[in-house]
């Protein structure tokens, strides 16, 4: 009754507080915000734990004999995943009783806003969902607490690549729940029908330049060849740049090829489209961005450049079943990477975070958990091997591809910085010019080294 | 053309009528033109919610894969799997969103007429002020204020309740309103006031007597206007409501969304229907008061 009370007088209070500052006086708001926001917290903690006084110290601790606690967890998807992890919530609560989570779902485009807001605000959720594209900002933001600093969390059998890809500046600021790689997806019954063998899982680009023409000799049709023109696909770029010990850019955000790497990546392929080895830019577009305009989906090409993720969305839209092999180079003296999915990060403000790690714990470690969202992969092999156990085909081939990556998995190369969409639509244009015959691959390099550093800086 | 004109040449009693019959014909031909001219405005106007109405009823892979509007296959499955598709049923997310844009109707009709009618009617030190100030809020771009607004209700403890949404209604907040009515006020003749006070009405009783029965037009317009855009609103309620159960039909259109592959589009287009129904009735009641009073005030004034 007395807290009811003393809780009421405070909103009058600071109602009144913010009715003065907000009618026009917004410059000296923020302050008084921070001041009576600062007041509250400390006065919430108390009203939480003062009631139950005796039990409050034991309480943060993790034993929970007391105080139910309460956390929130937010994740992006739709009502379907709404409703997988709300389930599996529920299992967590069953196996930690005294930890309720409340779940905070929203679609990926207000995700963010809607998290935004609540991190300016000062009260986000404890477990937050987030992606390896957004996650350096929220840090930078001070919203994210280092998750090395949890004792009771079981990080073992991750890949320790990824971990260190996600850690900034000594501070581990998520843990991958889901995890994808490179995929050369291709289609086993056209082989079969070409005579030709699959790729092995270790192969180099010259099998692969090999495997384009056996393929497309073997059918012998006029509109059906060996693999889609990869020139423009930056993620086979940056595979086979890694090969020669390079990448597309440094961590600041500069290239790191030089532009006779590029006029060989280029040359390589005009040699593939002069022996009609693959796909010609009249046959097949060059936006791998949809099912639809696929080649291998459309049936003019025998194999595709994707992400083993894309299988699920892939396969009901393929003429036949998909299998699977590393890119091209990725062997195992050069190693291909893991690609981290979805993270799962602990908000800095957190007033539990003790139970907030066993949250996070519980989704990477618990074998009930496996495959939340459709086509991404647990991280650790265990709880792959879970998953495989269900029966599903589709899974089983996405597990055994990053098993065959993960046991040479090298570093994860930096993020793409602000600007690299634009060179990635400018890669596209130089590498289309070549394609049509318009410019040479000399020509093309030297354009696009004219062209990208300046996208880069800006 | 010989045929037609043939047997009416041959009557005596037509050529009187038969000119003005030739202008009528052309007024008509015109008015048709016309009517097939906008008919096919309209017609696009409308096609996206056409395409909305006819995707609710199709099955899951005719909805883009065919361009006709009319289905081939006729479901009507998408709407009870719709409407059970979310964390909670659709009832929930209607009653919840109801019981919102209501409060919110009540709280900005009752609180901008009041404010409107102090800035219209009374006398008070820096009116002209705080007119101006009541003006700039609506020059403030709502994202600007978003972080300082949620801080302030996070500090009330207002987060996951509907109170954010609504209450503040009840205090003006909304100045488009509190000026529409302000210039309504304006143009209500001053002598109902002074006979009204003549007759030893006071301020309130003037409000409530005379300005507020006059005024209905301009209430029933911030009554439809609030309502729709209350409605509508998905970034307030996204942000303010985080539970499921607190879900709004916004909120349970955007969770049919998908974020990875094979969004439900039928779903989403069947409870969109759905979710129109409410505004369309709310406009549709309301606006035959917003004509009356036109009409009746006309009259009057």
């Amino acid at each position: 009754m007395t807290k009811y009370k003393s809780k009421l007088v405070r909103s009058i209070l600071v109602a009144a507080v913010a009715l003065s500052t907000a009618a026009g006086m917004g410059a000296c708001s923020s302050d008084d915000n921070k001041a009576s926001d600062g007041a509250t917290t400390t006065d919430a903690a108390t009203d939480t734990t003062g009631t139950d006084a005796t039990t409050a110290q034991a309480d943060n601790s993790g034993d929970s004999g007391g105080e139910a606690v309460e956390l929130q967890m937010a994740w992006w998807g739709d009502s379907e995943t709404n409703n997988k992890m709300i389930s599996l919530l529920g299992t967590f609560s069953e196996k930690n009783p005294g930890i309720t989570v409340i779940g905070q779902g929203a679609d990926w485009d207000s995700y963010f806003s809607k998290l935004s807001t609540q991190v300016a605000g000062g009260t986000a959720p404890d477990v937050q969902q987030h992606y390896p594209s957004t996650i350096q900002e929220y840090f930078s933001r001070g919203a994210l607490a280092d998750l090395n600093s949890f004792s009771n969390l079981d990080l073992s059998g991750i890949d320790q690549n990824l971990l260190d890809s996600l850690t900034i500046d000594g501070s581990l600021v998520g843990v991958p729940m889901t995890i994808m790689t490179h995929a050369f997806m291709y289609l086993p019954d056209v082989l079969a029908e070409a005579g030709v063998d699959a790729p092995a899982a270790s192969w180099t680009w010259d099998d692969f330049a090999q495997f384009c023409k056996d393929v497309t000799a073997g059918l012998g049709k006029t509109n059906v060849y060996g693999c889609a023109d990869g020139s423009a696909n930056d993620a086979a770029l940056q595979v086979y740049l890694h090969g020669i010990g390079k990448d597309l850019v440094t961590a600041d955000g500069q290239l790191a090829f030089d532009e006779a790497d590029f006029v060989t990546w280029l040359q390589f392929w005009a040699d593939l489209r002069d022996a009609g080895a693959i796909t010609p830019p009249d046959v097949a577009g060059y936006d791998s961005s949809s099912t639809e305009t696929d080649p291998m989906i459309q049936g003019v090409s025998a194999s595709s450049w994707r992400y083993s993720g894309d299988l699920q969305g892939w396969q009901p839209a393929a003429p036949s079943e998909i299998q699977m092999v590393p890119y091209p180079g990725v062997v195992a003296d050069k190693a291909g990477w893991l690609i981290s999915g979805d993270l799962l990060s602990i908000y800095s403000g957190t007033k539990y975070p003790e139970e907030a790690a066993a949250v996070v714990n519980f989704f990477i470690n618990d074998t009930a958990v496996p495959a939340v969202v459709t086509g991404r992969m647990p991280a650790k092999e265990v709880m792959q091997e879970a998953l495989r156990a269900q029966g599903n085909a589709d899974a089983s081939k996405m597990i055994d591809l990053i098993g065959l990556v993960s046991d040479n998995a090298g570093p994860v190369p930096p993020l793409s910085p602000a600007g690299w969409s634009e060179v990635s639509n400018l890669l596209g244009v130089v590498a289309q010019e070549v394609a049509y015959g318009s410019s040479t691959p000399e020509a093309a390099a030297a354009r696009f080294f004219a062209e990208a550093p300046a996208m880069l800086q800006g | 053309m010989t045929l037609l004109k043939g047997p009416a040449e041959s009557r005596p009693a037509l050529p009187a009528t038969k000119a003005p019959n030739r202008v009528r014909r052309q007024i008509r031909l015109g008015r048709v033109l016309l009517q097939v001219f906008l008919a096919g405005g309209l017609f696009v106007m409308l096609y996206p919610l056409l395409w909305m109405l006819a995707s609710s009823v199709k099955p899951e892979n005719e909805i883009f894969g065919s361009a006709s509007l009319w289905p081939e296959e006729f479901v009507l499955t998408n709407y009870p799997e719709g409407w059970v598709a979310g964390q909670s049923s659709f009832s929930l997310y209607l009653r919840n969103s109801a019981v919102i844009a209501i409060l919110a109707v009540i709280g900005n009709v009752v609180s901008c007429t009041l404010a409107a009618f102090a800035f219209a009617r009374l006398k008070f030190r820096f009116r002209g002020g705080w007119f101006a100030i009541m003006l700039l809020t609506m020059m403030v771009p709502y994202h600007v204020v978003v972080v300082p607004q949620y801080i302030v209700f996070r500090t009330l403890g207002w987060i996951d309740t509907i109170l954010p949404l609504v209450v503040p209604k009840f205090f003006a907040v909304d100045g488009f309103f509190v000026f529409l009515m302000v210039q309504f006020i304006r143009g209500l003749p001053r002598d109902l006031d002074e006979a009204a006070e003549i007759d030893g009405c006071g301020p309130f009783r003037v409000f409530v007597r005379i300005v507020l029965p006059l005024t209905t037009p301009a209430m029933v317009t911030t009554a439809i206007f609030t309502f729709m855009w209350t409605w509508d609103d998905f970034f307030g309620q996204l942000i303010y409501l985080n539970d499921f159960t607190n879900f709004t039909v916004p909120l349970g259109l955007a969770a049919l969304q998908a974020s990875t592959y094979g969004s439900q589009w039928g779903k989403l287009m069947a409870m969109s229907v759905i979710s129109l129904i409410p505004t369309t009735a709310f406009f549709l009641l309301a606006q035959r008061r917003l004509i009356e009073g036109i009409s009746t005030t006309g009259i009057r004034g």
